[in-house]
């Protein structure tokens, strides 16, 4: 039957009920008439005989109506129960069907299972990172953050900033109409201290309202009040949340009241949040919260203030019900506008306005936003792949159950019957594969973030959403649909009588197709390889800068003296004797200090020019990136200056201040020349801002080559010594090791003092979030590389296996003719090969493609990494052997072909 | 009986057990079933058309009766409907049922 056949007696569905409604008019009509016959025979004229017998049936043309309707309902309710009735044998003769046929079953659902999964693992990633409520909140819908746009000197775009003023605060909160209430917040991370242990633990400073705005209860005790908020220094007290309170308080029931340092100060806890509340950010997590008032304590070394001064409190509000965002954002313009007449001299309050979605749900920055669409492209391709695969297995079990189908519909089965069977053994499967998918996918969505994603205080909570199963039943569903469609298309082609017979009728069409399909898949699984194989290549290339020598001797571990109070001087003394301390511990080979650990990712930067050269104009400014370190360094990482010598214990505050340079800086300043000697001036910083250059330090190799850098002395002038230092260590032997001798020098110089993040340098080069990128990308293409890999196999084992049974017959005449079993087994494998060698082709030019797409969107330039020929020939070589492999099994069959069977059968 | 019970509401709640009465007897399409309920009652009882369709469909929705189109001796389309085994129970209800009213009122009636 053709296709529109089939459409138009589909759609003859709806015509049921005219249908329907024929009948019960012509049955009225027939009683009418009989009706009619009597009257007339009692002796009344025509039209009265017509009227009493109309009559008769009351409102006529309401009976019809209610008669079509109680037939209709009749007709649905006997469709219903057929359906149900023909939906329980079907499933019973899939199941049937798949004890029988063990292998098919267990393919198909493997398959699926691993399309379904993958595109669950990514749809639960991206769901509990950015669109999972954060818990503990009510109604994050009505939360809104204020921002603000400013104009930037640049004056092509204004840029949007989301921090404010105490004052602010203050003015928005008692004069808006909009918000039922609007809070303020500070994340900052604090040095909490229980017990004589303390740690670092991330939290934030917060107005007194922020836990009502929020509608996240307290548990225990309460949050703070409007004084606690505004006055300074008279409330150390906190909240902190249900975890800290379990893990660091042993979930003391007497916690009220209990004092703990934060920041070596003393607090007190007046509260515990509700279970499972850390905060109102999806990514950022607070255990502890303390007043606006205390961020002297809390935040040292922080730029606020309870007056106008700095901008640093995020504001987020709670819409009031029934008013709309529109007209909210309308109403905040407006205010400030009027607030910005109050106070005209202060730019800072150019238009506030409201942000678009609830704060921490959103995706945050564009690449994340690139990110999506790639990764879900990705593992939705697979997905196509895997229905064009089971798909093609489905219809080589159709060719052979071609005949008993043939015997069905001349029976009298309706096509659509037999449809619908194979709809149901589909979707059966692929129900199952889709389970089976979904809980691969909870396992391997702990792996991936395991693996990609580093950092203290990075955690997800995914948690099983509503929305993920849904998600991963949808796809099931729609699987099972897929995946018999080519089938279905072929029931309603298939002529009952040829089938019978065993002819095959219009089956050779379908090869090109199925070819297609499985070189397809064999150039996609080589270009997913290869860009996995490249990235993790560039990883492992562009990380090992070659002036670092044995980064896995050396130890890089934190401490942030500014939290406990130091000023800069003291800090210097403490860091003097630290190194001292350090330098005795057996074991260490060098030590010394650096204001962050790996230059390379240092994003601060001043803008530099040769003093020497007289006048400065605007081009001899050059924006050089810088770090600060103590004596020693160079030496302790391993690589030497070119020239010069590094800052020593004599350059310190009185003498003539010093820096070191780089190769690519000195280069700009002084080409040609050597720096040692010459003299820089940094932009801004007066007359303070002129230094002498004693060493040249080699390039470090970054991503985007060469940069121009300078290395201050972390004991002479800086401004900010004080907040936090890595200390660096070259060890012998396993770096981590060290740690506990570490820790007990830097705690008997002050024991409230902790370390934290202890590492190694390779793992710092490791971790750096660029790192991450290549990874999680490396992961996205070679983790559906090899499945695609493994589902192509099964493509070409499908392709070769089809075509050895389609020409059993002319192998046989062949090998009647003197054709050897060798020579039929190398020609098979030669085809496979050939499937390989133009999936080897496609997949190059793909993978060039692809390869180009990823670099963009990991913002590198493609010119500068290049096409590493190893990875390609390396994968290609897999491909084949994949090839050959796959095609051995048909090969063997054709070889071990009876000629005397073969030419006997048709 | 003096009076005619053509009145609609009187009607109603015998209407499934006179249907069902009638169709015991064999299969019936729908003029038939009114014609024969007429006779039996010697002209007592005359089913408004308006009613007996929309009581046939709803027992046929319940499964009672069955219906198929045939031919009738003129040739002409009908559709005959035939009483099934639940239809028979039902009758059967519906009879005790009856009785039982036809006892109470006669009881009501009888008092002194």
């Amino acid at each position: 039957m053709s296709l529109s056949r089939f459409w138009r007696r589909a759609i003859r569905g709806r015509r049921t009920t005219d249908r329907l409604r024929e009948q019960v008019e012509r049955e009225l009509a027939f009683h009418l008439e009989m009706l009619v016959q009597e009257n007339l025979e009692a002796g009344m004229d025509a039209a009265a005989a017509r009227a009493a017998a109309r009559q008769r049936f009351g409102d006529y043309d309401e009976t019809l109506a209610e008669g079509s309707r109680l037939r209709a309902g009749t007709a649905r309710r006997r469709r219903r129960a057929d359906f149900l009735d023909a939906l329980l044998q079907d499933l019973s003769f899939g199941l049937r069907l798949f004890r029988r046929n063990p292998g098919f079953t267990l393919v198909v659902v493997f398959a699926l299972a691993l399309g379904v999964g993958a595109n669950a693992t990514v749809f639960n990633i991206l769901n509990g990172s950015f669109f999972l409520p954060p818990q503990g909140v009510t109604d994050p819908d009505r939360l809104r953050a204020l921002a603000r746009v400013v104009p930037t000197r640049n004056l092509d775009a204004a840029a949007i900033g989301n921090t404010f003023t105490y004052q602010e605060l203050v003015d928005y909160r008692d004069h808006n109409r909009v918000f039922s209430g609007l809070m303020a917040y500070s994340s900052a991370v604090m040095d909490i201290g229980v017990a004589g242990e303390t740690r670092r633990v991330p939290g934030a400073l917060v107005s007194s309202n922020f836990f009502a705005v929020l509608g996240a209860p307290i548990a225990l005790g309460r949050a703070f009040s409007i004084n606690e908020e505004r006055e300074r220094g008279a409330h150390p007290v906190a909240v902190i949340s249900h975890g800290l309170w379990q893990s660091r308080f042993g979930a003391d029931d007497d916690i009220l009241g209990t004092e703990m340092t934060l920041n070596g100060r003393s607090f007190t806890v007046v509260g515990v949040a509700a279970e499972g509340f850390r905060g109102h950010e999806g990514w950022e997590t607070h255990e502890v919260w303390v007043p606006l008032s205390t961020f002297r304590e809390a935040s040292p070394g922080g730029l606020a203030s309870l007056g106008n001064r700095w901008t640093w409190l995020r504001l987020v509000g709670r819409i009031e019900p029934g008013i709309s965002l529109a007209l909210a954002r309308a109403e905040m313009n407006a205010l400030s506008r009027g607030l910005e007449e109050l106070n005209p001299d202060e730019d800072r309050r150019a238009g506030v306005t409201l942000a678009m979605d609830p704060p921490g749900s959103k995706i945050d920055s564009a690449e994340a936003a690139g990110l999506v669409p790639t990764v879900f492209a990705t593992v939705g391709i697979l997905l196509f792949v895997v229905w064009a695969n089971v798909s093609s297995l489905f219809l080589a079990r159709m060719a052979g159950r071609r005949a008993e189908i043939g015997v069905r519909l001349a029976l009298g089965a309706g096509r659509i019957r037999v449809i619908r069977q194979l709809l149901s053994e589909s979707t059966l499967l692929a129900l199952l594969g889709g389970a089976l998918g979904f809980v691969l996918a909870l396992w391997l969505d702990d792996l991936l973030l395991a693996w990609t994603i580093s950092g203290e205080f990075a955690r997800l909570d995914l948690s099983l959403d509503g929305r993920a199963i849904a998600f991963a039943l949808l796809l099931s569903i729609v699987s099972g649909a897929a995946v018999a469609v080519g089938s279905a298309r072929r029931v309603l082609r298939l002529d009952p009588g040829a089938a019978m017979k065993g002819q095959r009728g219009a089956t050779i069409h379908a090869s090109p197709v199925r070819s297609a399909l499985a070189v397809s898949q064999l150039s996609m699984s080589l270009a997913l390889l290869t860009c996995a194989g490249l990235l993790i290549g560039y990883l492992h290339g562009s990380r090992e800068p070659a002036s670092v020598v044995e980064p896995d001797e050396i130890l890089l571990v934190s401490v942030q003296p500014s939290h406990q109070g130091y000023t800069t001087a003291q800090a210097k003394v403490f860091y003097r004797s630290l190194l001292e301390r350090l330098g005795d511990i057996p074991g260490v080979r060098a030590v010394s200090l650096a204001r962050s650990s790996t230059t390379d990712s240092s994003w601060m930067k001043e803008r530099v020019t040769s003093e020497d050269r007289g006048e400065a104009t605007d081009e001899s400014w050059i924006e050089t990136h810088y770090g600060t370190v103590s004596p020693n360094y160079f030496q302790t990482l391993g690589s030497e200056l070119v020239a010069g010598r590094e800052f020593a214990p004599d350059d310190r505050d009185g003498t003539s201040q010093v820096v070191i340079v780089n190769e690519t800086l000195a280069h700009r300043l002084w080409p040609g020349e050597s720096p040692l000697g010459r003299r820089v001036r940094i932009d801004g910083w007066g007359e303070s801002g002129v230094f002498e250059v004693v060493g040249l330090a080699r390039d470090r190799p970054t991503r985007s080559g060469a940069r121009p850098f300078l290395y201050f002395n972390l004991f002479h002038n800086h401004p900010w010594p004080a907040s936090s230092c890595t200390l660096v260590m070259r060890t012998t032997g396993n770096p981590m090791s060290l740690l506990p001798a570490v820790q007990r020098e830097v705690q008997a110089l002050d024991p409230n003092l902790p370390l934290f993040d202890p590492r190694t340098f390779r793992t710092e080069q490791r971790d750096d979030s660029f790192a991450a990128g290549y990874r999680f990308f490396s992961a996205m293409t070679g983790v559906p590389g090899v499945l695609v890999l493994v589902l192509a196999a099964v493509a070409l084992y499908g392709v070769i296996s089809y075509g050895v049974s389609e020409r059993t017959h002319e192998i046989g005449i062949r090998m009647a003719l003197g054709a050897k079993r060798g020579d039929v087994l190398r020609q098979v494998l030669r085809q496979g090969l050939l499937f390989a060698l133009l999936g080897t082709a496609i997949g190059f030019l793909t993978s060039i493609a692809l390869l180009r797409f990823l670099l963009f969107l990991l913002d590198e330039t493609s010119e500068e990494l290049p096409m590493n020929p190893g990875v390609f020939v390396s994968v290609s070589l897999l491909l084949i052997g994949v090839a050959l492999v796959a095609s051995y099994l048909p090969a063997r069959r054709a070889s071990e072909v009876d000629p005397m069977v073969a030419l006997r059968a048709e | 009986m003096a009076k005619s019970l053509t009145k609609a509401e009187s009607l109603r709640g015998a209407l499934d057990l006179l249907v069902l009465r009638v169709l015991s007897r064999g299969p019936r399409h729908g003029y038939a079933i009114a014609r024969l309920i007429r006779d039996l009652s010697d002209d007592a009882l005359r089913i408004e058309e308006g009613s007996l369709y929309p009581a046939l469909y709803r027992m046929e929705r319940a499964g009672w009766v069955t219906a198929s189109w045939g031919t009738n001796e003129n040739n002409r389309r009908v559709r005959v409907y035939e009483l099934t085994a639940a239809g028979e129970q039902q009758l059967a209800a519906e009879v005790t049922g009856w009785e039982s009213f036809a006892r109470a009122v006669g009881k009501v009636v009888d008092s002194t």
